[in-house]
């Protein structure tokens, strides 16, 4: 930017900050006799008073793109195979992972387990930290903050704490 | 958490200490969750979950940036522009996506031109590329409160600026990039 473009940008900046200070009705007087022969910053201004809105439309850009962002992060390992195991559902997120259920892939046998993987970026190889059995219609399916709370455990602890998850269900 | 006490941990990480780093990662991880929660205020309660995903993310191109953090401050506009880096990666991603996929894409019918025409987060990353070109504390400060999630107040602090300073500053930078989206829509 030169330094004309940079004192044109310095008024439109202080002029639509003292216009939007009156009333709508008093902006246009105000900035005809302020402006005088600077066409270009009286059109610049007035087209920026023209645009200014109460409508979040940028706040609705970016939780629009957030939420579609986050959706695809967790659906990305839907589907996708961990050794003989399909994740079919996320079940919960954390501080440094997501669980899933999942199930047998190749069908040899009925066993659902959950599993933990770390984060993607952490390394991006996927961690299995610990699986159990999940009994048909165990309620542990919708209660994702009881498999979350398990995680930091060691192994054996939580394998026990699901168990109890599990037969408490 | 104190910000003296993030600064000595992110210059003591900077030159090499990983114990540093061992103790950084909740404080800096509790820190971007804040901001996402705030992110998505207004939303259900499962939407929090979801803010975890998008945090741990973006934290963890965050932890790759090898930087001087000088300050929280700093810290805070860093978070907000990664923020920002991971919502344009995956609209990005996702819009090659569709174009590889098959040039029939390019036969025109009424829905693909309604959801074209609508700007997303790719046009107002232009547009914001292009304020910062004029402004830079302008596009910085929209930065701060709309991708880091900062109150008014926060950002205004981070800034240096009143409050209402940073509300008139607001206002001006969302008319100029309706204006700038608008250009960019003419121009299609």
């Amino acid at each position: 930017m030169n330094s004309n473009d940079k004192t044109h940008w310095h008024n439109v900046k202080a002029l639509f900050k003292s216009a939007r200070a009156l009333p709508p009705v008093a902006r246009e007087s105000f900035l005809r006799e302020r402006c005088g022969e600077d066409t270009a910053l009286l059109a610049d201004v007035s087209r920026l008073l023209g645009a200014e809105t109460v409508d979040e439309f940028v706040g609705d850009i970016v939780l629009g793109a957030a939420r579609e962002t986050v959706a695809a992060a967790a659906a990305d390992r839907l589907e996708q195979r961990v050794g003989n195991y399909r994740l079919i559902e996320l079940l919960g997120t954390g501080g440094m992972g997501h669980v899933y259920r999942a199930e047998r892939a190749d069908k040899e046998f009925e066993h659902e387990v959950a599993i933990k993987l770390l984060h993607a970026n952490l390394k991006g190889k996927p961690l299995q930290t610990w699986s159990t059995r999940i009994s048909p219609g165990s309620s542990m399916v919708a209660r994702p903050t009881m498999v979350h709370r398990t995680l930091p455990w060691s192994m054996s602890t939580a394998c026990q704490s699901t168990g109890t998850v599990t037969s408490g269900a | 958490m104190g910000s003296h006490e993030l600064t000595g941990l992110i210059n003591r990480w900077q030159s090499g200490d990983d114990a540093a780093l061992q103790q950084l990662m909740p404080l800096i991880h509790g820190e971007l969750q804040r901001l996402a929660r705030r992110q998505m205020r207004g939303e259900a309660a499962s939407h929090t979950l979801q803010a975890t995903a998008l945090v741990n993310e973006a934290f963890l191109r965050l932890a790759d940036i090898k930087v001087n953090y000088q300050d929280s401050r700093h810290f805070l506009s860093m978070a907000a522009k990664t923020m920002r880096r991971v919502l344009v990666d995956h609209a990005r991603k996702k819009k090659s996506a569709k174009r590889g996929g098959n040039i029939r894409n390019l036969t025109l019918d009424e829905n693909s031109v309604m959801a074209t025409d609508a700007p997303d987060i790719l046009d107002l990353d232009d547009a914001l590329q292009g304020l910062a070109e004029v402004d830079g504390h302008l596009a910085s400060t929209v930065e701060l409160v709309f991708f880091g999630g900062l109150t008014y107040q926060e950002a205004a602090d981070v800034q240096g600026i009143s409050k209402t300073a940073l509300f008139d500053d607001l206002q001006l930078a969302k008319a100029w990039l309706k204006n700038q989206m608008a250009d960019f829509e003419q121009q299609r």
